[in-house]
């Protein structure tokens, strides 16, 4: 009996999870938690999910009290924020709602319909379309009412906008009233607007159907009434007010008010009010909130800085050499003037609690007559006529908002008359922050904006370079036999000695120390490179000239030089070749200029020149092969120091050593 | 036998029983099949599929519950198998009744139910075609190809796709099947069509050439009846970077290829490029012989035009054209003035009458236009839209007659000016029915460049993103909001359904609807009554790929993939057919 009682026990642990699964299988109870709300709207259900939701669905839909269903949304995969399920819903009728999951899970929710039937709405906002955006949970008391107000700016104009929006009824006609403060001015209306001196037309409606609103209608408050017809439902009619805010501080309780008064053919009337509370603020207590931390350019779209780029400066690849270029066929860089050739950054900061919505824009302007450059401007086809760029800002309380702008070239621009325009040249890029609403300028901010195209100078001297160098090599192996029997062998040996000298004292440890001396000494770096760089190797070229006087030592001891270099240390570069082909003309003329280094400072001036003249041509070299950019400074600093000083002394200090040794030779 | 066995087997038992009951029982649960009410009846989807052999004794008896009308179909009436498991039943069924379905094929096969219909047609996947392999995109896999037009035969039965990369498909839309593939060329073919009969179709291509094709597809290949050079008359040229992405761009090519009722040809040829810095455009409007590709007449007939024919569109008998041509400089032409509308005679190719727009000054010092004109089937009315947000109603009979004004004329997203700056939306997709002048209103239009959360415009334009119906005497018909940014408007032949194709290129899916919205135009009511649904998709929608079919009963749609911000991408690309 035991073991039968054990036996039934297993029996019903068995059958018991079967009969739970064969319930679960057949009803589908299994609800996912819900995460969605649903709100009505005249044309229908708005569902809301949450952020977290990432459920994708298979549809929605809409069952009437009936059990009829009214609309169904099919989605198959994931669904928005918010998504709209159309219908025409029944004033106070039930209906529910139910998502469906991509795996048959389905969640439903039961919501009932407002308790008036959609008539539409009336929305007024200052400015045109600003919403405020609801306080985080995190924000001060101060910042949630700040948040919930519109900003007006004290002493400027203002553009507000009422908007009313038709239901599902048409036709339908409409009156709209509005109530503004009377220290508030107005001084533009569309014609459809007409101010009323009282409640007028609608003193024969029971004041409660007005609102609370009406009861503002007094001494205070001035009264314009519109007047229209929706002939097809979910119509839309706006309109703009110009308001002059007074200086004075608005009160607290300042608002802008309104109610849209809808009646259709039979008769049923039927209202709807909104109001706009109001802060004031002048321009400068905003100005005085808001700052320009940094105008950063040229930047991405995204407002990251491009640091490898030269700041405020636009290159522009033009074909080179103009007309002779094009007739030689190169061809101009195509641009696409749709897009931005560069970005610059506004980093704007709000140091107020509340919200401030701007705009900021951005025109390139002429430095010398102020006009706006045409071929700086955006796009016809996307300037509607305002040659800036423009962009829109809802720049968050107590932090910085980085706002990129597009700078836009086309050359190809009216101004631009000449094949050859390229603009090169200097412009300002004036910045100006508005409320957005006013046409009152609270900030504004230049900043240069430079055009540049290739170096032609630095071309000319980097063709030079290369036909010097060129003739050189050919001249050096055409007659190569001819330069060694100038020579005694032992002459040969002592400039390979020099050389390998050279290499070993000057190229070695330069090589080795110049990124060393460029961390810890930057842009004067070259002042102790030089030391080494330009005076020894100018007191042993020097003291080589000495000891064998002859045209050719140069050549050949930068020859050693230049294959000791290329074949240890990888410096066979083209740059190396060019700037060593140009140096050595350069100091063999110079040589033979001196006669052959008879008078000591006359050698050491020449050679100097010949330096200074040879530092210019590795500078056009980098500009024009490696397309950098130097400061003007500099480069002067560098030929007057580093390339005529430094050779200047090292040629003293190598006749000195050409003595000694001569001495220790004898 | 002991106690003991026999309450095993009798426990045995009962489990057996137990589970035989309960798959009976689920068995019993087990739905058969599910019913979808569509727009032009009903879909049957069944759990279990059936052979092909049992299917010429499908038999559907369809019963109104309330009325008791009954309806019978065969396969030859009405009744459209689309695969194993799924067919289509034609049926103008009423909202709200109840419909008692009755199925069966081969001996024993049968499907019941009874359902009550809703208040709306549902959006019915015929199926999805994947591209990838049918028109080999990955070919070239440094630059995918992309597909880039898609149109369906006057019949519906045909499904041609092409690519960028010259790939040309022709599929079965229901079954999927592919009846062909061939390159064309390696260029980008920019439009296809058909011929009225089917048996012919033309496609063309934006490349050096700018070549129009016409294949025959009556034998069990195509064959290239004719093709036509377009750049000898409105030039080639290279384009700096021939191995851009973009380079198409600027080879002459067809804006809009169509077919007349008696199977002629219209073509709006046009070339765009930059030669010696100078941008040069030239634009020809051709009408060729379907079936020969003979030319009957171009225009202008001396010259080529020296700007852009934006859009045109024609009277079905091809008895009149309305073209708009404008260009971004000054009248290169004393003969033409841009931002013209002209009235072609579609039998002679000249000029009828023009209508030149003022530009919309202070904000526009020019008048450009979009797709926007658009031809009322019987040829009374012309719509047009220019980018600065007007709205114009010609007649076109009356304006044969004299001085050419507006019929009607407003300002649907014309600028609103706030500090400053301008708010305006775009508005030129356009098109025309014998009922309504259709204008589709886009995304807010100002100068704003970004996608970046703070620099987003605060609002949108009061009418931007709205489909608008006007009656031709200029009276408001009805409204509807769209829910993203409009990719193209197509109507049915019978100008009974018009589908507007809505995307937008973004990574935030959370925010962005990629699919098509459908209307009714003869339903009775406002917006709400005319609107069906919205198909979704995963993926993106590309410009204007998409098609409808004659009779207005199949939507083909191209969804190609958008890769998100974590590198994973949803949607693929791929070609839906709808109902």
């Amino acid at each position: 009996m035991k073991h039968g009682n054990k036996f039934i026990l297993h029996f019903l642990a068995l059958l018991i999870p079967l009969s739970i699964s064969f319930v679960g299988c057949s009803e589908r109870t299994e609800q996912p938690s819900s995460s969605w709300r649903v709100a009505y709207f005249p044309m229908g259900a708005r569902i809301h999910f949450d952020a977290a939701h990432q459920e994708p669905l298979k549809h929605i839909r809409v069952f009437g009290s009936g059990g009829e269903l009214v609309a169904q949304l099919d989605l198959g995969g994931y669904p928005r924020n918010t998504e709209l399920l159309y219908f025409r819903w029944d004033a106070g009728e039930r209906y529910r709602i139910e998502t469906t999951h991509v795996k048959g899970e389905s969640t439903a929710k039961t919501a009932q319909a407002p308790p008036i039937n959609p008539r539409g709405s009336i929305e007024i906002a200052i400015p045109y379309g600003t919403v405020n955006p609801n306080p985080s949970q995190n924000a001060t008391t101060e910042a949630k009412q700040l948040n919930t107000k519109s900003l007006v700016l004290g002493s400027s104009e203002m553009a507000a906008t009422v908007l009313v929006r038709n239901g599902l009824d048409a036709p339908v006609t409409f009156h709209v009233v509005l109530y503004i403060p009377s220290v508030i001015q107005v001084l533009q209306t569309s014609s459809s607007w007409h101010r009323e001196p009282h409640l007028g037309i609608f003193s024969d409606l029971p004041i409660h159907r007005l609102g609370r609103e009406a009861k503002m209608a007094s001494e205070e408050t001035s009264i314009f009434v519109a007047s229209g017809k929706f002939t097809v439902e979910a119509e839309v009619w706006h309109s703009q007010f110009v308001l002059k805010v007074p200086n004075e501080k608005l009160p607290n309780s300042a608002q802008i008010a309104g109610t849209v008064f809808f009646e259709d053919e039979s008769g049923t009337q039927l209202n709807r009010s909104a109001a706009l509370p109001l802060r004031s603020a002048t321009v400068d207590e905003i100005a005085a909130q808001l700052s320009i931390e940094a105008i950063s350019m040229p930047t991405d779209v995204t407002g990251v800085v491009d640091s490898r780029r030269r700041p405020d400066t636009i290159y522009y690849p033009r074909p080179l050499l103009g007309r002779v270029g094009r007739w030689l066929g190169a061809k101009a860089h195509p641009v696409d003037y749709f897009q931005p050739i560069a970005y610059q950054t506004v980093s704007l900061h709000n140091s107020s609690q509340g919200v401030i919505h701007v705009i900021v824009g951005a025109m390139n302007l002429d430095s010398k007559r102020g006009e706006p450059v045409a071929f700086l401007a955006p796009p016809e086809a996307i300037n509607a006529g305002t040659n800036r760029s423009v962009a829109f800002a809802s720049l968050a309380g107590s932090s910085t908002t980085a706002v990129p702008l597009p700078i836009y070239f086309n050359p190809e621009s009216a101004q631009a008359k000449s094949a050859d325009f390229i603009g090169t040249g200097r412009y300002d890029r004036v910045i100006e922050i508005k409320i957005w609403g006013s046409d009152t300028t609270i900030l504004r901010a230049s900043r240069p904006l430079v055009i540049v195209t290739p170096n032609l100078h630095a071309l000319f001297v980097t063709g030079f370079a290369i036909g010097a160098t060129g003739l050189g090599l050919f001249i050096l192996l055409r007659f190569h036999g001819r330069l060694f029997n100038c020579f005694s062998t032992r002459q040969l040996i002592l400039i390979t000695l020099f050389g390998t000298t050279i290499f070993i004292a000057v190229s070695v440890p330069v090589t080795l120390l110049s990124n060393l001396t460029a961390a810890l000494f930057g842009p004067i770096s070259f002042l102790i490179n030089g030391l080494i760089n330009e005076i020894l190797y100018y007191t042993l070229l020097t003291s080589l000239l000495m000891l064998i006087p002859k045209s050719g030592v140069i050549t050949l001891v930068s020859a050693v030089r230049l294959l000791l270099g290329g074949v240890t240390l990888g410096l066979f570069t083209p740059i190396t070749l060019l700037y060593t082909g140009m140096i050595v003309l350069l100091l063999e003329l110079g040589f033979l200029v001196s006669q052959r280094g008879r008078n000591l400072l006359i050698l050491a001036l020449v050679f100097g020149i010949c330096d200074a003249l040879g530092v210019y041509t590795d500078f056009q070299l980098s500009i024009t092969l490696h397309r950098l950019f130097y400061a003007n400074w500099y480069i002067l600093t560098m030929i007057v120091v580093s390339g005529f000083s430094y050779t200047f002394i090292g040629v003293l200090l190598g006749r000195q050593l050409s003595w000694g040794l001569q001495r220790a030779a004898v | 036998m002991n106690t003991q066995q026999q309450r095993r087997r009798i426990c045995f038992a009962s489990l057996i029983c137990l589970l035989t009951l309960i798959g009976a029982v689920q068995s019993a649960k087990t739905l058969e099949g599910n019913v979808v009410f569509t727009r032009f009846g009903i879909a049957v989807e069944l759990e279990d599929s059936f052979s092909i052999e049992e299917l010429s004794a499908l038999t559907v008896e369809i019963q109104s519950v309330v009325e008791r009308i009954d309806n019978r179909h065969s396969l030859m009436q009405g009744v459209r198998v689309i695969d194993d498991k799924r067919f289509l039943i034609q049926l103008a069924w009423e909202p709200h009744k109840t419909y008692r379905i009755k199925s069966q094929w081969g001996n024993d096969n049968r499907f019941e139910v009874s359902v009550t219909a809703p208040l709306k047609p549902s959006a019915y996947r015929i199926r999805t075609i994947e591209l990838d392999d049918l028109l080999s995109l990955f070919q070239n896999l440094q630059r995918p190809a992309k597909s880039t037009t898609v149109a369906f035969s006057p019949d519906g039965e045909k499904l041609a796709v092409a690519t960028d990369a010259g790939h040309l498909a022709i599929i079965n839309p229901v079954t999927g099947e592919k009846i062909w593939k061939i390159r064309i060329s390696e260029s980008y073919a920019k439009h296809a069509t058909f011929s009225p009969d089917g048996r012919q179709l033309y496609i063309g291509e934006q490349s050096t050439d700018g070549f129009i094709y016409g294949f025959e597809l009556s034998g069990t290949k195509p064959t290239l009846l004719w093709k036509y050079r377009m750049a000898d008359d409105i030039n080639t040229s290279t384009p700096f970077h021939p191995n851009d992405v973009y380079a198409w761009v600027q080879y002459p090519g067809p804006y809009r290829i169509v077919v007349t009722g008696n199977g002629d040809l219209l073509v709006a040829g046009v070339h765009s490029w930059t030669q010696d810095g100078v941008v040069l455009k030239k634009s020809q409007l051709y009408r060729f012989v379907g079936e020969t590709g003979q030319l009957k007449w171009k225009w202008p007939s001396d010259q080529p035009l020296p700007m852009i024919i934006r859009w045109f569109d024609y009277t079905r008998d091809g008895q009149s054209i309305a073209l708009v041509y404008d260009t971004s400089r000054s009248s290169p032409s004393p003969q033409f003035r841009p931002g013209t509308l002209c009235v072609i005679d579609g039998e002679m190719g000249a000029s009828r009458w023009e209508y030149s727009f003022e530009p919309f000054k202070p904000y526009f010092e020019a008048v450009k236009f979009w797709r926007g004109v658009g031809v009322s089937p019987d040829g009374r009315f012309i719509n047009v839209t220019t980018e600065d947000g007007r709205a114009f109603i010609f007649d076109a009979m009356n304006s044969d007659l004299g001085k050419v004004e507006p019929l009607w004329q407003a300002g649907l997203t014309t600028p609103l000016e706030v500090s400053d700056i301008p708010i305006t939306a775009t508005a030129g997709t356009i098109a025309a029915t014998n009922a309504f002048a259709l204008f589709v209103t886009g995304d807010t239009f100002i100068p704003y460049h970004f996608q970046k959360g703070a620099q987003q415009p605060p609002a949108a334009h009061p009418n931007g993103l709205t489909l608008f119906a006007y009656k031709w005497t200029g009276e408001k018909a009805w409204q509807w909001a769209l829910e993203n940014m409009p990719q193209g408007l197509r109507v049915d032949a019978r100008g009974r359904y018009a589908a507007i194709s809505i995307s937008k290129h973004s990574r935030n899916t959370k925010g962005q609807l990629h699919g098509i919205s459908v209307f009714d135009l003869a339903a009775t009511g406002g917006g709400l009554a005319k609107y069906l649904y919205t198909y979704r998709v995963e993926g993106q929608l590309p410009y204007d790929t998409f098609d409808i079919s004659n009779d207005g009963q199949f939507i083909a749609l191209i969804e190609t993939p958008i890769v998100m911000s974590d590198e994973t991408t949803r949607g693929k690309n791929r070609v839906h057919i709808i109902q």
